[in-house]
């Protein structure tokens, strides 16, 4: 009996203190952005253009933990200073972090349109890749604006939740001297 | 004699092909090993593969080969040399733009002795040649050079109870573009209590590695180096039915440049610092034969160190990143008989910080810190009712409660409460045959910390999952059967107990296969798949209704001492604008 009593009384211990509190937040200086729940790839690059318009963190909850960014080869031939490699979400807080340090409020804005001739898959089965064309603008950034074509792998959860695995950035063509995503953002790395 | 060729030569081949829709992709490999005599031996192998996007526009391909020929001229000595060739290409818009193509020869001498001593010695040459195309711009070079490498490791054990180990490496490699240094070490100890303690062990080891690349254009090198140690204990059943683990560990990484030249007032403050601490513990109690208790407590703490040099500039700024992670699980395990009932209670919370250094001169503003709280108490049961039906059911609530701290975000801070229950069963039919069924009900309400403050509705979400199965698989996977699957699921925001639905969808599948064997060596599986999708975004007035007619073959084929797996579906839509479009997988492997 004592045993159990002691086991309790563990329990009960650990359940009480304040190891597990979580800090209070501070109060709002703005508002939050529209999010839904990400049941479908579409939905997820909808969060996504969502939190970008508004300067949002919740940018990053629409990336996998195991997210890897990857430059068009010819960006990272055209600049072999910048660091292109390894690019990972902690990267991705990293530099987008820049970005909305650059940008003053309300100014940012990102769309993402699908490529005609490759339309998303009608009912996506647990990964699929999904094309789109975006256009962002950065005002007062390094490089104002980024144009070309995300290849992005989408990945689902047990829960049947979508996020961002990976993200092939492309160049519109080999020879354009429009700026990537990836060379706006790779600047503040 | 043919006998003793037979056993002398080995070969094997893979063969594999995708398509999904727009991207191929192939890969090809194949080893080739004989035994020229009992001292001489020479292997080949090689690789190609490759992968086209017809959207982007890109083909890439990559081939490699190595031929190896072997001598131990004495026991416990190798001596050996390898010859390596790789090419990796890659087209964009139809033109050239990557062509990598890479030559060496290595002699390597291994020295192996009593099983307490490996050597190994490499030497060799290498020929590298690029060349990268981006717009009217051709960029090539080389990077040829030479190469050494050094290994040993020395296992011992000391007064029989103690294992040791301690190895070393050192690599080094000169180009005229860049030299590549790297060096290893590692020490590994363990000790195993006397029997009479009744169990257990100490378990230690350290590392630390170095590597450098020094940049011979730029004078600059880039050095990474890495240390750690980790300690496991597991302690002696004092107390009977009472199991304690320990364990701990400490890893730090610096990765930063220095300038090589001694005259350079190149300074470049860039470096990328993790530090890594972990402390984990664990008790058993196994109170009677089938009532278990556990308890862990671990906690991760890592801390990551970025400097940025703005671009342009000599300016820099600095993230510090902190994460501290708290994990609580305890799992009560309740086996009476073959059923196993498991109760489980999880109480976790990671915090994220950040600070700036320097950030004045970039004014750089970083405001993801948050707190993520996650409960979860969950009850799961597999309960075999006969030694033909056994029934499963799990049951878990879950709430995950997401602080964003800083004022710019907090308004997006929010508590998400999910509940499940997943009932179901499997029997089986005997003569390989196998039902299964099971479902799955989840309902997800998110609510908003600050309503107001947000300006958004809270949401819920819920989603049915179903799982039919009735088939007969063979150990080559032809299969004879029917399975079923259906999803539906829902979304909205959820406003004074009102919900207002914003979108829908529906999936659901039934799956026809009519496998059968056409010899003892050659399975074939046709297999139909009828799908109907719809999907309605209420908040966009968009609806979209799908009908998929998925065909397709699978089969299994041995012939050659390989086996052949092909499985190539071809799905057409019943709407005539959308175009069908393939999947294939063929899979060839081959030993002789």
């Amino acid at each position: 009996m004592n045993r159990y009593l002691l086991s309790a009384a563990v329990f009960s211990l650990v359940l009480s203190c304040s190891l597990f509190d979580p800090r209070d937040p501070q109060d709002p200086s703005g508002t939050g952005v529209v999010w839904q729940t990400p049941t479908s790839p579409d939905i997820v690059i909808e969060n996504m253009a969502s939190a970008l318009n508004g300067k949002s963190v919740l940018y990053l909850d629409c990336l996998d933990d195991s997210f890897m960014f990857y430059a068009d080869t010819s960006d990272i031939d055209d600049y072999p200073t910048l660091e292109f490699s390894d690019w990972t979400k902690s990267v991705e807080n990293l530099t987008v972090g820049g970005i909305y340090t650059a940008v003053p409020e309300d100014s940012l804005q990102a769309s993402f349109t699908p490529v005609s001739s490759s339309p998303d898959p009608p009912a996506p089965e647990d990964s699929v890749t999904i094309y789109r064309e975006y256009t962002i603008l950065i005002p007062e950034a390094q490089y104002e604006v980024a144009f070309g074509i995300a290849e992005i792998h989408m990945v689902e959860s047990e829960d049947g939740l979508w996020s961002i695995g990976s993200w092939h950035d492309n160049r519109y063509s080999s020879s354009t001297t429009e700026k990537t995503w990836a060379v706006a953002k790779v600047v503040y790395r | 004699m043919l006998v003793a060729v037979a056993r002398a030569f080995d070969f094997s081949y893979t063969l594999n092909m995708e398509q999904i829709k727009e991207t191929s992709k192939l890969t090809n490999s194949f080893s080739v090993a004989e035994v020229v005599s009992p001292t001489v031996s020479i292997n080949g192998n090689g690789t190609f593969s490759a992968e086209r996007t017809e959207g982007l526009d890109r083909f890439t391909d990559f081939r490699s080969g190595t031929g190896t020929l072997s001598w131990k001229p004495i026991m416990g000595v190798e001596m050996s040399t390898l010859f390596l060739r790789s090419v990796s290409l890659e087209d964009r818009y139809s033109e050239r733009v990557r062509d990598d193509r890479t030559s060496s020869a290595t002699g390597s001498l291994r020295y192996s002795r009593g099983g307490w001593l490996n050597t190994t010695v490499s030497v060799g040459l290498q020929n590298i040649d690029y060349e990268r195309t981006s717009g009217d711009t051709l960029t090539s070079g080389n990077n040829d050079g030479s190469f050494y490498r050094i290994g040993a490791t020395v296992t011992k054990s000391l007064f029989s109870d103690i294992n040791t180990s301690l190895g070393f490496t050192e690599n080094r490699s000169y180009g005229n573009e860049t030299e590549n240094f790297s060096d290893g070490l590692n020490a590994r100890m363990s000790y195993y209590f006397p029997e009479s303690f009744r169990g257990g062990s100490l378990n230690a080891q350290i590392t630390a590695s170095q590597n450098t690349i020094n940049y011979l254009d730029s004078l600059q090198t880039r050095v990474g180096q890495a240390w750690g140690h980790s300690e496991a204990a597991e302690l002696p059943e004092i107390i009977p039915g009472v199991f304690i683990s320990f364990s701990t560990g400490w890893t730090e990484d610096n990765n930063h440049y220095e300038s090589t030249h001694p005259d350079s007032t190149i300074d470049d403050p860039r470096n990328n610092d993790r530090y890594g601490r972990y402390l984990g513990s664990s008790i058993v109690w196994e109170a009677t034969d089938d009532i278990e208790l556990g308890f862990s407590l671990d906690r991760t703490y890592d801390s990551q160190e970025n400097t940025t040099l703005i671009y342009g500039t000599t300016e820099y700024y600095q993230l510090n990143e902190f994460t501290d992670d708290k994990l609580l699980n305890i799992t009560l395990t309740y086996t009476p008989g073959r059923s196993r009932i498991t109760f489980q209670r999880l109480i976790e919370l990671y915090s994220y910080d950040t600070d700036v250094e320097n950030a004045d001169t970039l004014m750089y503003v970083n405001d993801y810190d948050r707190d993520e709280y996650r409960e979860l108490i969950a009850i799961s049961s597999t309960i075999p009712m006969s030694d033909r039906f056994t029934l499963t059911c799990s049951m878990n609530g879950q709430e995950r409660s997401l602080y964003y701290l800083m004022a710019s975000q907090s308004a997006n801070s929010k508590r998400t409460s999910t509940y499940a229950f997943n009932p179901g069963y499997r029997y089986d039919l005997g003569s390989n045959w196998k039902l299964s069924q099971s479902m799955k009900i989840t309902a997800t309400y998110t609510n908003y910390i600050f309503p107001e403050e947000a300006g958004i509705s809270d949401r819920l979400f819920r989603r049915l999952d179903e799982s039919f199965t009735l088939n007969r698989t063979s150990t080559d996977s032809t299969t004879l059967g029917i399975s079923h699957n259906f999803t539906f699921n829902d979304q909205g925001t959820l406003e004074d107990g009102l919900f207002l639905r914003t979108e829908e969808t529906l999936n659901n599948t039934i799956t026809l296969d009519v496998g059968f064997h056409v010899s003892s060596s050659v399975g074939i599986t046709p297999t139909y798949s009828y799908q109907y999708y719809a999907r309605n975004r209420m908040a966009y007035g968009l609806k979209t209704v799908d009908h998929i007619h998925h065909l397709g073959i699978r089969s299994a084929i041995d012939a050659m001492g390989g086996t052949l797996n092909t499985n190539i579906t071809r799905s057409f839509y019943s709407d005539a604008d959308r175009d069908s479009y393939w999947k294939a997988n063929v899979g060839f492997n081959l030993r002789m």
